[in-house]
């Protein structure tokens, strides 16, 4: 064999082989985090929505957008919405989606409780896409992996109550969905804000932002000075920006701390309306925090990546 | 690449289909829409969500969402219109009494840094566009 072709059949093999470990290897992923932390995202804004009488002016017959003119408009998944004319009915699938949510939640029947809580969500959303917001589309494809994600779990009452073992043998694809759907939104959105007005100088776009009315601290000014703004814009758009790769390095849980820490930033500076977002992001984010990263150190260097 | 970029309505009647650079436009966070009626006798009614306003002190916490959902309105014409004639009925106005209908948006303007040192304020005046009259 002639060195070259000998050459390329070694990395044809060892690529395939380690692709292989990449999606099909055993999966040591926390779901129960993921799982717990979408459910009650879920249950949280539902339960808003439902005593607000927000449910109604959004999905309702004679909401935002009546049944009629919806028909015309909405995607497939929102019909179960329309099929009855009775006002009545969006409150049975409200019920049915709290019931699924809280399932899912707890780890009940778990994957069927993914399968429908995805199923209603997105229903939910689609009968109405004016309550469209961040966190629905981070909740989508965080279900989606839910679905598939290998089920009972550690802290689940599928496990704790119904005593079904947990899984021998698992697979990592259905976290690799998960994760590398976050790191098409990190890169996606910083080259996004690259190619946009985010300026990587002098960065005065969040001068403009402590001003903008999502603002929670708009008479702060130490927020907005030019240091500051400096240090925000061009801080998150780097790590934003490496996420995508670094978080396949040993720098994993540290970028992932990271990033859970800036969205909690996020939920603070900013007003309700990127709560959800956050929470749902932290949730997600949670995909690749493994089982073995919070085992008490048992010196100091362990703490440090290796 | 321009296959790429095709729509793929399966996927995103499901939301999975990614439009994440949306969050980095920068949206036109300070304005606020607002909707206006003129009935045949020539008064001119501003709308109200009532829903909204019953919500009292709660309103930030119980409609959170409705800054995004602003958004979703500034980019969706069809939709305003929707939400007005929402309005309409939510405020008891039959829509035979109305001759005209309004859109507008008010926009605070946000001073530049050097701007601002030099007035002493970050915000300008209040500018007012028409978006939709019908």
């Amino acid at each position: 064999m002639a060195p070259t072709r000998f050459l390329f059949s070694i990395l044809t093999k060892t690529t395939l082989r380690q692709l292989d470990k990449f999606f099909f290897g055993p999966d040591k992923t926390m779901w129960d985090l993921v799982r717990i932390g979408s459910g009650l995202t879920i249950l949280l804004s539902l339960g808003l929505l439902g005593v607000s009488g927000n449910y109604e002016r959004y999905y309702g017959h004679y909401g935002m957008l009546p049944r009629p003119e919806a028909i015309d408009v909405v995607h497939w998944p929102a019909f179960l919405f329309l099929m009855k004319s009775d006002p009545e009915w969006i409150w049975r699938i409200y019920w049915a989606t709290v019931a699924a949510a809280l399932c899912l939640t707890f780890g009940l029947w778990t994957r069927v409780a993914a399968i429908a809580t995805f199923f209603l969500y997105v229903a939910t959303i689609q009968r109405n896409l004016m309550s469209y917001n961040g966190e629905a589309g981070v909740l989508g494809f965080t279900l989606a992996a839910l679905i598939f994600a290998p089920t009972p779990q550690r802290f689940s009452l599928d496990h704790l109550l119904l005593k079904k073992p947990l899984p021998e043998v698992t697979e990592s694809w259905a976290a690799r969905f998960l994760q590398l759907n976050i790191c098409l939104m990190y890169f996606f959105t910083t080259a996004g804000k690259l190619t946009a007005q985010w300026d990587i100088g002098r960065g005065e776009i969040w001068y403009n932002i402590t001003l903008c009315d999502w603002f929670r601290f708009p008479d702060a000014e130490w927020l907005r000075t030019r240091w500051m703004c400096w240090l925000i814009v061009n801080g998150s758009l780097l790590l934003e920006g490496s996420f995508a790769i670094l978080v396949w390095t040993r720098l994993r849980l540290l970028l992932v701390l990271a990033m859970m820490s800036i969205h909690v930033v996020i939920i603070v500076l900013f007003g309700n309306a990127l709560f959800f977002f956050n929470v749902a992001t932290i949730a997600a984010l949670c995909g690749f925090l493994k089982t073995i990263d919070f085992k008490w150190p048992k010196k100091l260097g362990d703490l440090m990546p290796k | 690449m321009a296959k790429l970029n095709r729509p793929v309505p399966f996927l995103q009647a499901l939301l999975l289909c990614q439009q994440w650079t949306l969050f980095s436009e920068m949206s036109p966070f300070n304005f606020k829409l607002q909707y206006e009626i003129e009935l045949i006798d020539g008064q001119v009614v501003p709308l109200r969500d009532v829903d909204r306003e019953s919500a009292g002190k709660w309103e930030p916490a119980f409609f959170y969402n409705e800054p995004k959902t602003e958004l979703n309105l500034y980019a969706d014409p069809a939709a305003q219109r929707r939400y007005l004639e929402y309005l309409v009925r939510t405020n008891g106005i039959y829509a035979s009494w109305i001759q005209r209908r309004t859109i507008f948006m008010r926009y605070q303007n946000v001073l530049t840094r050097e701007q601002s040192a030099t007035e002493g304020r970050h915000y300008g005046s209040d500018t007012i566009f028409v978006l939709d009259t019908y």
